[in-house]
């Protein structure tokens, strides 16, 4: 992306736990996004409000706001799409570490699924066609159920540096496992396949 | 004058293979594109950045978007 680019296509807020989603008040401010999904949850921590407020904002200035919910799918062009499982229910109600949304990111055949370990997670799976979650790449915190991690069954598994949960069950079933400490990773997608740069 | 009208017809005939030659090449291109997720340690969290862009090497047609 050039420097001289001030453009996001679209934002995700997904965690809004004050150190994580601190940084995107200061995103909104510095590009201009004409799309954000959020989480109908919110959080009372002065960084999450700060974003809240942001978002406002650009809202009045034309950014249009999708609340995550279950079933909504957002074509992003050329190709793209991406479709949200969670929260299936209204979340504005939930606790923001409860109600955080969890996505799927398409494009052709390959997909990358975005959990965000929500506690929700342990019955939520057990309601679902396990055969939609399947992806060839998971962001995980490591916290989701082994059920979980056998629906989504990706080739590879991403673990955030801060994260201190366990990877055995990822280990177990022979899932390649990486984790973002000290180093940046790209996933290429030709539609057909995904390949760790 | 006839002579005129046999030179304005080839160069009309030249102007004309090449446009068909400009929208050959342009069709012909390869126009697949390619989605690029990024995964950069933000501390606390991650955030990624996803772009799609043509195989070509033009600009972007999707995205980005970034996830905290």
């Amino acid at each position: 992306m050039p420097f001289y680019d001030r453009s996001l296509d679209m934002i995700v807020a997904t965690a809004q736990a004050p150190q994580t989603i601190g940084g995107l008040t200061d995103v909104l401010s510095r590009y201009g996004v004409p799309s954000i999904i959020r989480s109908a949850a919110r959080s009372g921590a002065p960084q999450a409000q700060a974003f809240t407020t942001a978002v406002s904002a650009a809202e009045a200035h034309g950014t249009r706001l999708f609340i995550a919910q279950c079933g909504v799918i957002v074509d992003l062009g050329g190709g793209a799409k991406v479709e949200i499982f969670f929260p299936d229910r209204d979340a504005s109600a939930m606790p923001a570490e409860d109600g955080c949304p969890m996505f799927k990111l398409m494009f052709g055949k390959t997909s990358f699924f975005f959990s965000c370990g929500t506690p929700a997670i342990e019955t939520y799976v057990t309601t679902l066609d396990g055969s939609k979650l399947s992806s060839d790449v998971l962001l995980t915190t490591g916290d989701e159920p082994e059920i979980f991690a056998g629906f989504v069954s990706p080739q590879y598994a991403i673990f955030p540096c801060a994260s201190n949960a366990s990877s055995s069950v990822f280990v177990k079933l022979q899932i390649q496992v990486e984790s973002t400490c000290n180093r940046t990773m790209t996933f290429i997608s030709d539609g057909s396949s995904v390949q760790l740069q | 004058m006839r002579m005129s009208a046999r030179i304005l017809g080839g160069v009309l005939l030249l102007l004309s293979v090449v446009t068909g030659l400009v929208w050959y090449a342009a069709l012909s291109e390869d126009h697949r594109g390619i989605l690029s997720v990024t995964f950069l340690d933000v501390g606390q969290g991650i955030a990624v950045f996803v772009e799609a862009l043509q195989v070509s090497g033009s600009s972007s047609t999707a995205g980005p978007m970034i996830r905290y």
